[in-house]
């Protein structure tokens, strides 16, 4: 099987959650890990990748220092947030896999299951998907005018493994 | 001699109307236009729109104009009546929220914010110079 990078460059990890009841998006970056996928096996694939809690973006640089904080992502204590696939299933629909696995953000680990799309690009492939998940399950924050819910929206590009 | 009487009467006369001119036009509606006021009086004085921005919002969240208003181009210059960030929508709604609470519970029949204000309730209530008052002692800035 063969084993790909996920590289910052192509890919896009964002979220969005409601404040006071506006959509509010936000970004992160860093990425590494590793990625086994086998477009003709893809039931064998593996996820093991990780982002830099410490790039969170929200356009607006008072707010993401906030969110680095103890409250919300800790980063000093907790810098990576982290995906890891624990089995990988079919759909009824074509093209669409599940994604069963875990999450872990401030040392939190809660199971994590959503449908993704694996799109090839000559060498590369593109991984698509979107979750939501509940901040406070990971400890991300107390009782705020933000909302406990949030949508994650992944594009994450991973190139083959020299 | 009646002349220079005259001339005297009509010079103090110019010079009276151009004081109170002066001084009223200070908190009177400016001539910009203000084009995306949705929740502040359109026709709200310079004066007023200026006190609300500094002592409402910057001294009482400790932020600066660009933590709500978006920048128009790289150098800089903010497009005020742009409403590209959250920030200003959740603003607005935190203003509705503040007026509603001096008119609802403060019995202000017609609350108003601002140098002119008259409100119980105002950003700094909850806010006390913090950003992000939600958790208590959070960032100060």
């Amino acid at each position: 099987m063969a084993q790909y990078r996920p590289v910052d460059q192509g890919s896009t990890i964002k979220f969005t959650v409601q404040n006071f009841g506006f959509d509010v998006g936000g970004s992160f970056a860093g990425l590494h890990g590793t990625i086994d996928f086998d477009a003709q096996n893809p039931l064998n694939a593996h996820f093991d990748v990780d982002i830099d809690a410490n790039t969170i973006n929200t356009d607006n640089s008072l707010r993401d220092n906030h969110l680095r904080e103890g409250a919300y992502f800790d980063v000093k204590k907790y810098p990576r947030i982290r995906f890891v696939s624990t089995n990988i299933t079919a759909t009824d629909k074509k093209g669409i896999l599940l994604f069963t696995g875990k999450l872990t953000i401030k040392n939190q680990t809660k199971d994590i299951s959503f449908p993704f799309q694996a799109i090839q690009s000559g060498d590369d492939f593109l991984f698509r998907g979107s979750f939501k998940i509940n901040r406070k399950d990971f400890g991300v924050g107390g009782t705020s005018t933000i909302s406990d819910n949030l949508e994650v929206q992944l594009n994450i590009l991973a190139r083959k493994a020299p | 001699m009646r002349i220079k009487v005259k001339v005297l009467i009509i010079a103090g006369l110019c010079c009276v109307v151009t004081v109170i001119t002066a001084a009223t036009s200070i908190n009177k509606p400016t001539d910009d236009l203000y084009t995306n006021l949705q929740v502040l009086p359109k026709d709200i004085s310079k004066k007023d729109l200026q006190k609300i921005m500094v002592d409402d919002f910057e001294d009482a969240l400790g932020v600066s104009c660009s933590f709500c208003h978006t920048q128009k181009n790289e150098v800089g210059d903010l497009d005020f009546a742009s409403d590209a960030k959250p920030e200003k929508q959740i603003a607005r709604q935190m203003l509705r929220m503040t007026l509603n609470l001096n008119r609802d519970y403060f019995k202000i029949e017609t609350p108003v914010m601002g140098a002119t204000g008259n409100v119980a309730v105002t950003c700094n209530t909850c806010h006390r110079g913090d950003t992000f008052p939600e958790e208590g002692g959070g960032v100060k800035n």
